[in-house]
């Protein structure tokens, strides 16, 4: 694999791990605020 | 065919060497943080292992207490793990260290659905207590130094968004495994075992692409306009850091480890206990929007490890601390004089303060770096962060004994806390004096260390 390979394989697994915890914090943050806001609708 | 899978074998971990994951010189540094995240992310699951308390009990059919000791074994090894394995993770660089993690963290549910499927509860003290602290432990702190060393320019937004992912895997994971308990068996404790297979093999995935996409600077590597440490006076290299042996013997590492202690324990005392205590000091809470109430600590906890950290990097690290211990123990205050009048005003208070227990976690890697340089930032935080276990303990107990002895003495309610809270008030007034009293070290001591400055094997 000549270097100019390896550098684009490199920038695309990084890329793709980006968006994988993104999504995943999205996940988490969007359900945690959900439950979160059954105190402030009853309070 | 036994030497050739050998050879393989050898050559895969080879892969893993530090010299393996230097990055060149024009790399990229923001490809670094997703690597970190998604380790991070990943054993952050610790925080919601309560999620499985309750099916665990049924499951067992045995005490409360005895499913606690679980994630108590997880805690004291990540204690342990990240103080004594700070120099290996050090010395053989974040791939093989986040590698490692990911077999020990995965291993541990595989080997605790083993004990769930079997009935054999001493297979998840082994499995998640044991050798998943072991993955928690290297697991946390080497993604930390790395940032660090990427980041020397930013180190508090650095460690920020590296820790800012331990308070985000418990936000993922508790949803996750609800979820997952609810479709993968009839009842929820029937679901535990294949919940722990899915939740090990995915994991092991994204902590795998972690340590596949990590990489170290090259030697003397520093960021576009920012320059390179100067020589010595005497012409020897410049040093960048003090051996852990060093920091250790130092009175800079003990105030901050004071410093550490007093805002963990503080902080963990409200995190443990909020769900009870918001219920007590207001009659009309129940428990779904106490529930609700932990959550939005948690989003508390977890934005304050990005937003202050990074902050700290303006403001500078001491007068961070300040605010998190100043600031916060009037906050501590200001609840127990006056927590009962408003719903609004109490959860505001704790969210306030919980944010600032988040930020003290991820502002001390970049004090410590501060104080005593980057490159065995990794095996000084391993040490402090005993300091986090022993607090984990402390404040729990401070609260729970207590609350035993009100309860002995007839009263409820708020009066259940209001001494706790007092006792917060001193504790926190004991880490911003130890916090005052954090002096840079002197550049004799780094002079003194230059000829131990490598890890040493």
């Amino acid at each position: 694999m000549t270097e100019a390979e390896t550098k684009v394989r490199t920038k695309i697994a990084a890329m793709v791990l980006w968006a994988v915890v993104l999504v995943a914090l999205a996940y988490g943050v969007a359900q945690t605020a959900v439950d979160a806001a059954a105190l402030f609708t009853s309070s | 065919m036994d030497a050739y899978n050998g050879e393989r074998a050898w050559l895969m971990l080879s892969l893993l060497d530090r010299e393996r994951s230097v990055a060149p010189a024009d790399y990229n540094r923001w490809f670094i943080p997703p690597a970190a995240l998604a380790v991070h992310l990943s054993i952050g699951q610790v925080y919601a292992f309560s999620v499985f308390r309750n099916p665990l009990v049924e499951r067992f059919e045995t005490s409360l207490t005895a499913i606690g000791v679980i994630f108590s074994i997880s805690i004291v090894m990540l204690g342990l793990s990240a103080a004594f394995g700070g120099k290996w993770v050090e010395r053989n660089g974040p791939r093989k260290a986040m590698f490692f993690s990911g077999i020990f963290w995965s291993a541990g549910f595989l080997v605790g659905a083993l004990g769930v499927a079997t009935g054999q509860l001493w297979l998840l003290y082994l499995g998640y207590g044991f050798l998943g602290g072991l993955g928690l432990g290297i697991g946390y702190i080497s993604p930390v130094s790395t940032l660090i060393k990427w980041f020397p320019d930013r180190p508090g937004m650095a460690t920020g968004i590296a820790i800012m992912g331990f308070g985000g895997g418990a936000l993922i994971a508790s949803p996750l495994s609800s979820a997952l308990l609810e479709r993968l068996g009839e009842t929820p404790a029937d679901a535990i075992a294949p919940t722990f297979l899915v939740l090990g093999a995915g994991y092991f995935a994204v902590m795998m692409m972690g340590a596949f996409t990590v990489r170290v600077p090259p030697e003397g590597w520093t960021p576009q306009g920012m320059r390179a440490a100067e020589p010595q006076a005497d012409g020897t290299p410049a040093v960048d850091g003090v051996t852990v042996e060093t920091a250790f013997t130092t009175r800079q590492f003990w105030l901050m480890w004071t410093v550490l202690f007093c805002n963990v324990t503080a902080g963990i005392a409200i995190l443990e206990q909020a769900s009870p205590m918001v219920q007590e000091f207001f009659g009309d809470v129940g428990p779904a929007e106490a529930a609700g109430y932990v959550g939005f600590l948690s989003l508390c906890n977890m934005l304050g490890r990005l937003v202050w950290s990074s902050a700290s990097d303006a403001i500078g690290r001491k007068r961070t601390y300040i605010g998190y211990l100043g600031l916060g123990g009037l906050l501590y205050l200001l609840i127990a004089v006056a927590g009962t009048s408003s719903v609004v005003l109490f959860v505001a208070l704790t969210g306030v303060i919980l944010s600032f227990y988040g930020g003290g976690f991820s502002t001390a890697p970049a004090y410590l770096k501060d104080l005593f340089g980057t490159r065995n930032v990794g095996a000084i935080h391993g040490r402090l962060l005993t300091a986090w276990s022993l607090a984990g303990v402390a404040g729990p107990m401070i609260v729970n004994v207590i609350a035993d002895i009100q309860l002995s003495a007839g009263r409820d309610g708020p009066a259940l806390y209001e001494l706790s809270l007092y006792v917060m008030v001193g504790v926190m007034a004991v880490g911003f004096l130890a916090n005052t009293l954090i002096r840079p070290l002197p550049a004799s001591v780094y002079r003194q260390d230059a000829t131990r400055k490598e890890v040493e094997v």
